[in-house]
């Protein structure tokens, strides 16, 4: 690839990478995206931002020809409907959002079928097949974990290794679609600084991004959307402003530029204009109250959070989000003193949200703080049996709480905020 | 062993399975309810394929071994891979380790096939009346399940369960409305032929199953790859380059014709296609390229295993399906039991 | 399709069901249950059983008025050998429309039905029978219960293995058999005959007679065949006098259903001087009659199995249950206490001792004629 010739999005008369234009997509009649129209090129690292639901997920999916909507999506001023999709996997690479793999696979059977568009039914791996994996997951530190089981894998390792595999794919253009509840939120800072050497380097980067502090940080051009629509698209400073902000999120905002970091940041000053009254506590740990602090953050409620041992990813998280966290002493138990604050936060709580959390002795007074809600929330993806370290002494205190807690999965919890 | 490579697992458990069968077929060509020793046996099957000569061999054991115990055992062979590697792809195409190619209706559709080809007499004109009726009953009732569960093309995999199960009672209760005009012999060789025997397999079995069997087996394996993508999700499937509903479609007439093929002959063996390709997956992994034909294997080893134990009762033999069924269905239980425990699918 | 059965290969079916069920529990004990069931209903049949059980050919000495007859009908002599020896080789085909060839009378017979049992043990030397079924030594069902102790082993069909050990020169079996089955035995050299089950005492005779020209016993034939016409005329004789409009009505009522036209219970009643209200309604085969066709059928006699599948089942709770039924009340068997049952080996019989059951029948009809 030449960079003379993709660097700074001129065309030079030549057909972009990719070009957008009226596309359209329903479900069952209801309208998901509405005349999107963009062009991409090599060496743009495109951020896709905008609330939960705003189509992120399925305009990536259209571009990646799953899902089929109307108007035209060109890429190298080919028509992709009439690509097959070995086709389109030699010119698209998609890291999807849900990223388990339940099957017991080896990490490097999972990176070579990124290379199956490549192989014939009579033509299996070759050693350059090899070559390609290794040098790939080399690239995202995995060699190493090349004969692990994929299901053994932490939540982290198991990305890198699927971004080995969107490597392999050795595409032009690369679609992101992050996860809204990852585990571990420093791998995904190393997810984006991958994507922007790679977009530096020539290739075309889309990703949906959850958190726009990281879109801001690494992306090289922002896509905003809401309800389907593109409400702006240009550079991070022309694309996050107040009202921007105000009018995608709905949130009221700061905007401004970092001094230290020389990029534009943000104060989210207020809450929503629908969900400020509403003060919403989190407890959680493990990376179980990322994701919902996320959504909450979203929506735009009043959050506290807590108690965290001190290293934990929700931490992390919640100092992201600016919110006030209770922290404790990592490996050991909560102290009186925390337990204390947490009630404290519990009953000046509208709402008290148990996420899907392991119990541990650490953390078990968490859950005696949770029964001074006044109105508990529990999400249980998981049965809770498997998360109880406690030898049941948890899970008696968790069923206890369950009787007069509204127990949902986290996909569904907009519907009880 | 999980972590090995797939092609030196291959290099260790299909050799060793391999031999396995060998000593299973040997197995079951010495035992049998007539005595017939080990090494006259072996002489009689060299004698019969021309590599010796021995006019002394008594006839009525070149009979039994020859015409009577190797063609039923071959047939085992061929009709339990067959539906054990139908079943390791039905389960990698459903994501779901419960699944059996007779979610598909095929064990219903030739049960109808053969209770016509038995009423209307065609039965008893020609040894291969009753594979042909089944075996187009069998395709019949898939095409029509196959083609209700078609949406916009694509087949949806629930829908197709459920399809499968509306028409397989529908079949099942006009196969019951012809069994009730029937008198008691036509009942009779109707339940016997559905609880799968291999009594009364001949070359001409042979030959009708073996060549469609291995030549489709063959083609499934050559779909190894795109099952292993399938099961990382329909969409990152697609997204890698292949496609999803047109796998699913082949991958599904294959199978449906393989099982066709095998229980047109010797009737739904129940529970091959559902525990063999189960407890495989255990100690091969979920990597289809070794799990189609491990399957394959332990399919004609259980089945000739089973049939082994159904010829020793001295008063009579019992069924081979019975004796899959007994060993079957209470591993069937515990997966059960296992899947409510353990939350998981596998 | 024929519309050929027997009750007792009815029956047949069902033990193979209970020894399937047995099975699955408890592999190998399948044969053992059969004395068990037969045993346990043998005390209904002794009760109702008329003068005729004591008439077959079997227990020749005691017969009253054919003692002679089934003396002759036995067993085979030296000069049914030579008989058939001038007429073998014989070509014949059977019912399935096979063509064979045999080259000499057969003297290693494997006989895979009940009913050819029977037949074969009044045909031939018993030394020329290798094999019968296991049916053959069960009172329950069986005309030779006794006579068969020691004759030959016993196989089933699907003992393939077992019938080519026994090295047989012909075995003879019918068309409901698996054609699987029939060609590997004459892939291995051995002759197999198929015969039709027949659909009534008409059908019966030419079926003997098929039979035992096939074993070259055309004249043992003949004579069972004029034993079976002597017992008929015999019966004949004291329905004489019999006005059509005397004649009264009857329906078997058993496990699986009754019998309509074209069964060989109907002919049986028939030739009883009966009139069968299922086949004069005009219905076929074997169907399920709900209670209120037997109320419509109003039939004067009904006539229960003497022996029942189900163990449980018995003569006596069947009648009762029926006599019981307040919505039977107005049935004439019932009012009249005429449920009946006879000796179920002749009614079930596909071989000559069919014609006992007509005595059988009539007898328990008009016992003021007898």
């Amino acid at each position: 690839m030449n960079p003379e010739i993709f660097g700074n999005g001129s065309t030079g008369g030549r057909a972009r990478l990719l070009r957008i234009e009226n596309l359209n997509y329903h479900i069952d009649g209801v309208p998901i995206l509405k005349d999107i129209s963009f062009e991409a090129d090599k060496k743009e690292f495109i951020g896709l931002i905008g609330p939960n639901g705003a189509g992120k997920t399925t305009l990536l999916k259209c571009i990646n020809g799953i899902n089929k909507g109307t108007g035209c999506i060109e890429l190298d001023g080919t028509d992709i409907r009439t690509l097959n999709n070995r086709q389109i996997a030699s010119k698209i690479a998609m890291l999807h959002q849900d990223t388990t793999v339940t099957f017991p696979f080896t990490v490097m059977d999972i990176v070579l079928t990124g290379r199956y568009h490549k192989l014939g039914r009579f033509r299996p791996e070759t050693t350059e097949d090899y070559a390609v994996a290794r040098r790939c997951m080399e690239y995202t530190d995995t060699l190493k974990l090349e004969n692990r089981l994929i299901n053994t894998l932490s939540g982290g390792e198991r990305q890198r290794a699927l971004f080995a595999r969107v490597l392999a794919q050795e595409t032009d253009l690369i679609l992101l679609d992050e996860p809204s509840a990852s585990l571990d939120i420093a791998y995904e800072e190393q997810l984006f600084k991958y994507a922007r050497e790679l977009s530096d380097n020539g290739k075309a980067v889309i990703a949906a991004v959850h958190d726009l502090k990281t879109a801001v940080r690494y992306c090289t051009r922002l896509i905003m959307m809401k309800e389907g629509r593109i409400i702006a698209d240009g550079s991070p400073e022309s694309v996050i402003t107040r009202e921007n902000l105000r009018s995608s999120y709905g949130v009221d905002a700061i905007v401004y530029r970092n001094r230290v970091t020389g990029l534009v940041d943000f104060h989210i000053s207020g809450g929503s204009r629908s969900r400020k009254d509403l003060s919403v506590h989190v407890i959680g740990g493990g990376g179980s109250a990322c994701g919902v602090i996320r959504q909450l953050f979203e929506a735009g409620c009043r959050i506290t959070a807590g108690v965290f041992p001190h290293g934990d990813s929700d931490l992390s998280c919640a100092d992201i989000f600016g919110i006030r966290a209770l922290a404790c002493r990592p490996f050991s138990e909560i102290d009186d003193n925390s337990l204390k604050e947490n009630i404290e936060l519990v009953k000046a709580a509208d709402m008290t949200i148990l996420c899907d959390m392991p119990f541990g002795l650490q953390n078990i007074r968490n859950l005696e703080a949770a029964a001074y809600a006044s109105e508990l929330i529990i999400i249980e993806d998981t049965d809770p049996r498997n998360r109880d370290f406690t030898g049941g002494k948890a899970l008696e205190l968790y069923n206890g709480l369950k009787k007069r807690a509204v127990v949902v999965d986290s996909a569904r919890l907009h519907e009880v905020i | 062993m999980n972590n090995l490579n797939v092609y030196k697992k291959m290099g260790i458990m299909l050799p060793a399975m391999f031999l396995l069968l060998l000593f299973t077929i040997i197995a079951a060509v010495a035992l049998g309810a007539v005595y017939v020793p080990l090494g006259r046996s072996f002489r009689i099957i060299l004698d019969n394929i021309g590599l010796i000569d021995d006019p002394a061999l008594p006839q009525e054991q070149v009979s039994i071994i020859f015409r009577v115990r190797l063609p039923r055992v071959i047939v085992a062979c061929v009709a339990g891979a067959a539906l054990s590697a139908c079943g390791a792809v039905m389960q990698g195409l459903f994501r779901n380790p419960m699944a059996d190619p007779g979610v598909l209706g095929v064990s219903s559709g030739a049960g109808l096939g053969a209770i016509i080809a038995i009423t209307t007499g065609f039965a008893a004109r020609s040894i291969y009346t009753m594979p042909l009726f089944a075996a187009v009953g069998a395709l019949c009732t898939v095409t029509l399940i196959y083609l209700l569960a078609l949406r916009k093309g694509k087949i949806a995999p629930l829908t197709l369960i459920l399809s499968g199960i509306a028409v397989s009672t529908f079949i099942g209760a006009v196969t019951q409305f012809i069994l009730i005009r029937s008198n008691t012999y036509e009942v009779r060789r109707y339940v016997f032929w559905t609880m799968g025997g291999l009594s009364g397999m001949m070359w001409e079995q042979v030959r009708l199953i073996t060549f469609p069997v291995l030549v489709l087996l063959a083609v499934l394996m050559m779909f190894s790859r795109e099952l292993n993508l399938l099961q990382l999700g329909e969409e990152e499937a697609q997204s890698l380059g292949l496609e999803p509903s047109r796998t699913r479609k082949l991958l599904l007439l294959f199978t449906s014709l393989i099982t066709a093929v095998a229980i047109s002959v010797c009737g739904p063996v129940s529970f091959v296609g559902l525990i063999v390709p189960h407890m495989v997956r255990l100690i091969a992994g979920p990597d289809h390229r070794l799990l189609i034909p491990a399957s394959a294997l332990g399919g004609a080893i259980f089945l000739t295993g089973c049939d082994i134990l159904g010829r020793l009762p001295a008063d009579g033999e019992i069924h081979v399906g019975i004796i899959t069924a007994i060993l079957g269905a209470p591993y069937f239980l515990y997966l059960l039991i296992r899947t409510r425990r353990v939350g998981g699918a596998f | 399709m024929d519309n050929i059965k027997g009750f007792a290969l009815r029956r047949g079916f069902i033990l193979m069901m209970i020894m399937i069920m047995l099975l699955s529990v408890f592999t190998g004990c399948a044969g053992r249950n059969q004395p068990d069931s037969a045993a346990e209903n043998s005390g209904p049949e002794s009760d109702i059983r008329s003068g005729a059980g004591s008439e077959m050919p079997g227990d020749a000495s005691d017969g009253v008025d054919n003692g002679s007859d089934t003396g002759s009908i036995k067993s085979g002599d030296a000069s049914d050998e030579s008989e058939a020896a001038f007429k073998f080789p014989l070509t014949v085909t059977d019912a399935n429309g096979d063509e064979m060839t045999l080259e000499s009378a057969p003297q290693r017979i494997i006989s895979l039905t009940l009913g050819s049992d029977e037949i074969l043990l009044s045909l031939v030397d018993k030394s020329r029978i290798v094999s019968m079924t296991r049916y053959a030594d069960d009172e329950g069902i069986s005309n030779i219960a006794a006579e068969a102790k020691g004759v030959g082993t016993r196989t089933t069909m699907d003992m393939i293995e077992n019938i080519i050990a026994l090295e047989p020169d012909l075995v003879i079996l019918d068309t409901w058999a698996d054609v699987n089955y029939i060609k590997q035995l004459r892939d291995s050299g051995i002759t197999v005959y198929a015969f039709r089950t027949p659909g009534n005492i008409d059908e019966q005779k030419a079926v003997i007679a098929e039979l035992a020209h096939v074993v070259g016993a055309d004249e043992k034939g003949q004579e069972l065949i004029n034993w079976m016409d002597e017992k008929l005329r015999a019966v004949e004789e004291k329905l004489s006098a019999l006005r059509p409009e005397q004649k009264l009505t009857v329906m078997d009522y058993g496990e699986l259903g009754s019998s309509g036209k074209g069964t060989n219970f109907d002919d049986i009643v028939t030739r009883a001087g009966l009139i069968n209200v299922i086949s004069q309604a005009g219905i076929e085969g074997w169907p399920m009659i709900s209670k209120e066709k037997i109320i419509e059928f109003d039939p004067d006699i009904i006539i229960l199995p003497s022996w029942y599948y189900d163990a449980n089942n018995s003569f006596e709770g069947m009648r009762d249950s029926l006599v019981n039924d307040p919505s039977l009340q107005t049935v004439s068997a019932i009012k009249n206490n005429r449920i009946i049952s006879v000796p179920n080996p002749h009614i079930s019989a596909i071989s000559h001792y069919v014609v006992l059951a007509v005595e059988d029948v009539a007898r328990a009809a008009y016992p003021e004629l007898f």
